[in-house]
């Protein structure tokens, strides 16, 4: 590990202290990240590429254990028990909090096939990422690579933020046939929300991160699915569910009303799947009334925002989704309002952001609204 | 009053706005009441005076160290502001390129007997053993940078050889010094992996060195920002200062980019007086009571 980190608590990762609330460690999250971003100017000349990279799995390792109040539990209690280890043992040499709790993680046996099958998958998805170039000469280049990469992200958020989240998450379960449970939607959607769209930052590539990591951290991941329901799903008042405030999304998103939609559950969805989702079937056109009622729109976005006591302004910080562009969402200024494909981009982000149960039926609702408020414009 | 006295600026490279920050910092001190001397430490490529509408000062900092003016009270200039005095540095570069190091000690010597609450040293750019020695030798200090790549490598340039100039005042460290490895302390090392080697050579002398950083703790500044993400970069260079170097250099704040900096450049009078409701003004107020507010605690 880079000199300087090796024996570091998350805690310390983040520069938090460890009784912070949530929204301190997304703070914390952003600045680390920041600092040690590609090409940051905090850092760029201090350390190497490699270096850098690693300090960014920490911070991410780090921001997914404790932004997830039940990891963040275990994860005290196990530095808890280490401290008290290194207390009794008057503490010769200091082992590193963190590797030698992860170190402690993989006692079940059983559970070896499944996690080799996960690495699998986590290599294949890795598989396409280009190894960081060795010399600086390429490093120009891959500046400019990452620029329109960057660019490119804003545009089709959808899929890679997915693959993204697959990535990081040790992605257990994944591909595979079990249908998720609701609370791991929410999940994934809190954690995800903050990653704004430069996902090349982040993204490991497949030499650096040692095998045996992501096997321990596909493992943990496993772990927390298998755990009953009751433990696994986060306090009731977090939760901001979609249905209850807005009960017309009932009949917005009842399956067999617009099209062909992905399967409840279904994880991937393809861009241009969701390109003609929106596009309404001609014949299910009721009158225009009927349809502006339905669907989502942009006060609900801006209650479930209020829920969560932010400001755009801290939307705009993790989002990147300019304050205009989120007060005409809000607002329903339709005119002010980018291309749909853009829009549809943003909408998700922001309810994931937000932490709807389910942001990919909000951009649905969101888009249905729209077209339909056009329609009954013109 | 203070328990701190001796105040630092520097930076790595030039063109950060030290001058003017100090200028309008000082300008600020008195006001509030504080007897603040401004010393002009940039030997040889002196402007402090300029800032004050002083076109040729009658004395400078060179007299005292020829030992034409024996006590360093008698360079301080009135600058025309009730409780602020200024002394000049050296107007030709010749006087100044080499100052010996008896000449150095003498005058942060004289610095302390100074009547004043607070002197307040602007220091030239750069990452040389004068700049250093002066910077090391006050009390508290402040780095500033502008939010561009060379002004923050430099920065770090600067902190590199303020911590190898710390370590080497320790004590007993030279002595110790022959045992290292060749090369480890030639300026390139970063200190973590430098503490982590002398950990394995002899474990007490990298709790001493901990131990010292422990009490060196500038102050970082960012001058000239005109968004947010430049803004942002103090706490991120905070940060990176912490991991990097082991050192904990508070963050004092940001000083907005304005045209009515240069204009009052211009008119030769340090902006705080010349534009005071200025953004400028406002953040270099508040710079100058963070400092205030270290300067307070105990040592």
């Amino acid at each position: 590990m880079t000199p300087g980190f090796s024996d570091l608590t998350y805690y310390e990762v983040l520069d938090i202290s460890p009784t912070v609330e949530p929204k301190e460690i997304q703070d914390g999250y952003h600045r680390v990240r920041e600092a040690f971003k590609k090409g940051s100017l905090a850092s760029y000349s201090l350390y190497t590429e490699e270096e850098r990279q690693d300090i960014l799995k920490l911070v991410e390792e780090a921001y997914h254990t404790l932004i997830d109040e039940q990891s963040r539990e275990e994860y005290n209690k196990r530095l808890a028990q280490e401290r008290a280890r290194l207390g009794k043992a008057a503490a010769q040499e200091s082992l590193p909090f963190a590797e030698a709790a992860a170190s402690e993680e993989p006692q079940a046996g059983e559970q070896e096939p499944e996690v080799e099958e996960v690495t699998r998958s986590v290599m294949e998805l890795m598989g396409p990422e280009e190894p960081v170039p060795p010399f600086p000469e390429e490093e120009v280049e891959d500046y400019e690579e990452a620029e329109r990469k960057e660019r490119e992200e804003e545009e089709v958020e959808f899929e890679d933020e997915r693959s993204d989240l697959e990535v990081w998450e040790g992605a257990a379960g994944e591909n595979s046939q079990d249908v998720p449970e609701p609370e791991e939607d929410q999940e994934e959607a809190r954690a995800e929300a903050p990653e704004p769209s430069e996902p090349e930052d982040e993204e490991p590539g497949p030499e650096e991160e040692p095998l045996e990591k992501i096997v321990i951290r596909a493992a943990q991941e496993q772990e927390k699915q298998d755990q009953p329901e009751t433990q696994a799903s986060p306090p009731e008042e977090d939760k901001i569910l979609l249905k209850d405030i807005v009960p017309a999304m009932a009949k917005t998103v009842a399956p067999g009303d617009a099209g062909p939609r992905p399967a409840p559950g279904r994880e991937r969805e393809s861009y241009e799947e969701t390109v003609n989702d929106i596009t309404p079937a001609p014949e299910e056109k009721p009158s225009a009334l009927d349809y502006i009622e339905t669907g989502v729109s942009g006060a609900f976005l801006k209650q479930a925002r209020e829920a969560k006591g932010v400001t755009l302004e801290e939307v705009w910080e993790t989002t990147r989704i300019r304050r205009p562009i989120l007060a005409a969402i809000e607002e329903e200024e339709y005119k002010k309002l980018p291309a749909d494909v853009f829009l549809k981009g943003m909408i998700l982000t922001y309810a994931r952001y937000l932490g709807v149960k389910n942001p990919e039926e909000v951009v649905k609702g969101y888009m249905d609204r729209l077209v339909a408020a056009r329609d009954w414009l013109e | 009053m203070l328990d701190r006295k001796i105040w630092a600026i520097a930076s790595g490279k030039g063109g950060t706005g030290k001058t003017v920050l100090a200028s309008s910092m000082a300008a600020h001190l008195a006001d509030l009441g504080f007897r603040t001397v401004l010393v002009d430490a940039d030997l040889g490529n002196a402007n402090v005076h300029t800032c004050f509408g002083i076109s040729r000062p009658p004395v400078t900092i060179a007299d005292f160290i020829d030992r034409q003016s024996e006590h360093i009270e008698a360079v301080a200039l009135d600058s025309g502001i009730e409780n602020l005095r200024i002394i000049s540095g050296a107007l030709e570069p010749m006087d100044a390129a080499h100052i010996r190091y008896q000449q150095k000690r003498r005058i942060i010597r004289q610095l302390n007997t100074l009547e004043a609450d607070v002197v307040l040293l602007d220091i030239a750019s750069g990452a040389n053993l004068t700049q250093v020695e002066l910077f090391c030798s006050a009390d508290i200090g402040a780095i500033v940078f502008a939010p561009e790549p060379t002004s923050i490598e430099n920065a770090y340039r600067l902190v590199r050889m303020m911590y190898l100039y710390r370590v080497r005042e320790i004590p007993g460290f030279r002595k110790f010094e022959r045992k290292l490895p060749k090369g480890l302390m030639d300026g390139q090392i970063a200190p973590m992996r430098f503490l982590a080697e002398i950990e394995s050579i002899e474990p007490e002398w990298a709790d001493r060195i901990r131990k010292r950083m422990e009490t060196f703790t500038p102050g970082i500044l960012v001058n000239m920002v005109r968004d947010k993400e430049d803004r942002d970069l103090g706490p991120e260079v905070r940060l990176v200062c912490k991991r990097y170097f082991g050192l904990s250099t508070p963050f004092l704040g940001a000083v907005e980019y304005d045209d009515c900096v240069w204009q009052s450049v211009r008119h030769r009078k340090p902006v705080i007086l010349d534009y005071p409701h200025s953004r400028p003004s406002r953040s270099i107020r508040q710079v100058t009571e963070a400092l205030l507010a270290l300067s307070r605690r105990r040592k």
